[in-house]
């Protein structure tokens, strides 16, 4: 993970007050978009609401050499997704998966309809690297999809995968 | 380069005018600019037409703009040299070019023009995140709510007006061309006043990519269904920011959206009723 951005997600838990660095990533939202030829392709859904992200994963040798993201979603997803595909680019994944964690407890400080939100990239990403995993295990899926288990509306829905 | 990629650089070129004339502060060139953009616009669904009839497929796929300059000029001198870029690439023996053509020409010798006067330049403040509007003083509470509803609105006015232009792009029904045709122009009023709203405040930005599974093979009805329910949570959005900023003439902008959206649910319950009766 990326020193400064760690150290900055350590000292700055709510990622969606519209802090200088939160403006920053609004107006130039990072990795932002659909990546061709991605090894993984993971999406998070709210059922409830009908509101997604998706990530895209390149691997070479283990590391991470490529992250993007996109979602039908607010403006804290965006902030989540441009943030956590920042932090992780480029770093082993190992790594970005302990980076998920160490953001899924950050996220935990939030408001709920925040930490719904945020997670679902968190989500797409975990569904990323389970579709990846498929695809070197022989199963072919266009990508690979996990329901949320919390809505943005604060209501509980069974997680299916 | 193939139709279906001159279709992204056309959709590229109308936000790069469109989003030049948010920038801008001089009002009067603003609205010039801002006539091309609809111009642009036009082009954009001539040129979407013209796919459709050569059953070529087309996205919303758009690479990262950077948009950002510091004066007028280097706006003008910018839009010059992108809209070079796209000319190159039309046909001029087909008309739908050659109208596309003339149009750009001209623009093209507008903005030189407009580099002929000083007077024309000026400083562009779209960026600078001061995220004061004007000489309104707004407290931290009202300007993180209105900084926050500005991008989720410009967003989904720039998604409406993609998505209602695809579905009307495919459509057979005189009426549902008609209110696709009202919700676009709808979206475009809002979507220019966010954008001089993020502009004023020097939060401007252009927005990210509407992702495919938006539009391609949508459900058109439940499209609909769910609008209706979004359009009654935007209703909400704008009375309780309408209710929390402290600023008369902002507010009174916000109730008038407020009721926008109103009538925006009736032609789209319209739009529900006639796909049930073709069905």
């Amino acid at each position: 993970m990326k020193n400064e951005i760690k150290k900055q997600l350590e000292q700055d838990p709510e990622i969606a007050r519209v802090s200088a660095e939160v403006l920053e990533h609004m107006m130039n939202p990072k990795n932002y978009g659909k990546m061709e030829n991605a090894d993984g392709i993971g999406m998070g859904v709210d059922q409830k609401t009908g509101e997604f992200a998706m990530v895209y994963i390149k691997v070479n040798d283990n590391i991470l050499s490529n992250i993007t993201f996109g979602c039908n979603a607010c403006q804290d997803t965006v902030v989540a997704g441009s943030l956590f595909t920042e932090m992780v680019k480029g770093d082993t994944l190992e790594n970005a998966i302990s980076a998920l964690k160490l953001m899924r407890e950050k996220i935990l400080t939030a408001p709920k309809r925040q930490q719904a939100c945020s997670n679902m990239v968190l989500t797409a990403f975990r569904a990323a690297i389970i579709h990846r995993d498929n695809k070197v295990n022989g199963i072919e899926e266009e990508m690979f999809t996990i329901d949320m288990k919390e809505s943005c509306e604060g209501i509980n829905l069974n997680e299916s995968n | 380069m193939n139709l279906t990629k001159l279709y992204q650089s056309k959709h590229e070129l109308w936000l790069k005018v469109l989003f030049t004339s948010f920038a801008i502060n001089d009002e009067k060139l603003k609205n010039t600019i801002y006539e091309f953009a609809m111009i642009e616009f036009r082009h954009l669904k001539w040129l979407s037409n013209n796919l459709k009839e050569n059953n070529i497929s087309y996205n919303y796929e758009k690479y990262a703009i950077e948009i950002e300059k510091k004066t007028n000029f280097e706006y003008f001198e910018y839009l010059i040299n992108e809209i070079k870029l796209c000319v190159k690439n039309y046909n001029p023996e087909e008309p739908i070019f050659a109208r596309m053509i003339s149009d750009e020409y001209y623009f093209m010798n507008l903005l030189g023009r407009l580099l002929q006067d000083e007077k024309n330049d000026g400083e562009v403040t779209a960026f600078d995140k001061s995220r004061t509007f004007g000489d309104k003083e707004l407290d931290c509470k009202s300007r993180d709510a209105l900084t926050l509803f500005l991008f989720e609105e410009s967003y989904k006015e720039y998604e409406l007006i993609l998505l209602y232009s695809y579905f009307q792009n495919y459509t057979q029904d005189i009426l549902q061309y008609n209110i696709y045709q009202d919700m676009i122009d709808e979206s475009q009023f809002h979507l220019k006043s966010f954008g001089n709203m993020m502009a004023k405040m020097g939060i401007l930005a252009i927005p990210r990519t509407v992702i495919e599974q938006l539009y391609i093979n949508k459900d058109i009805k439940q499209f609909l269904i769910d609008g209706v329910d979004e359009e009654i949570k935007a209703k909400e959005e704008c009375a309780n920011l309408a209710a929390a900023i402290k600023d008369e003439e902002i507010s009174k902008f916000l109730t008038c959206v407020m009721y926008q959206e109103d009538y925006h649910i009736v032609l789209m319950k319209k739009a529900i009723k006639k796909i049930e009766l073709t069905k």
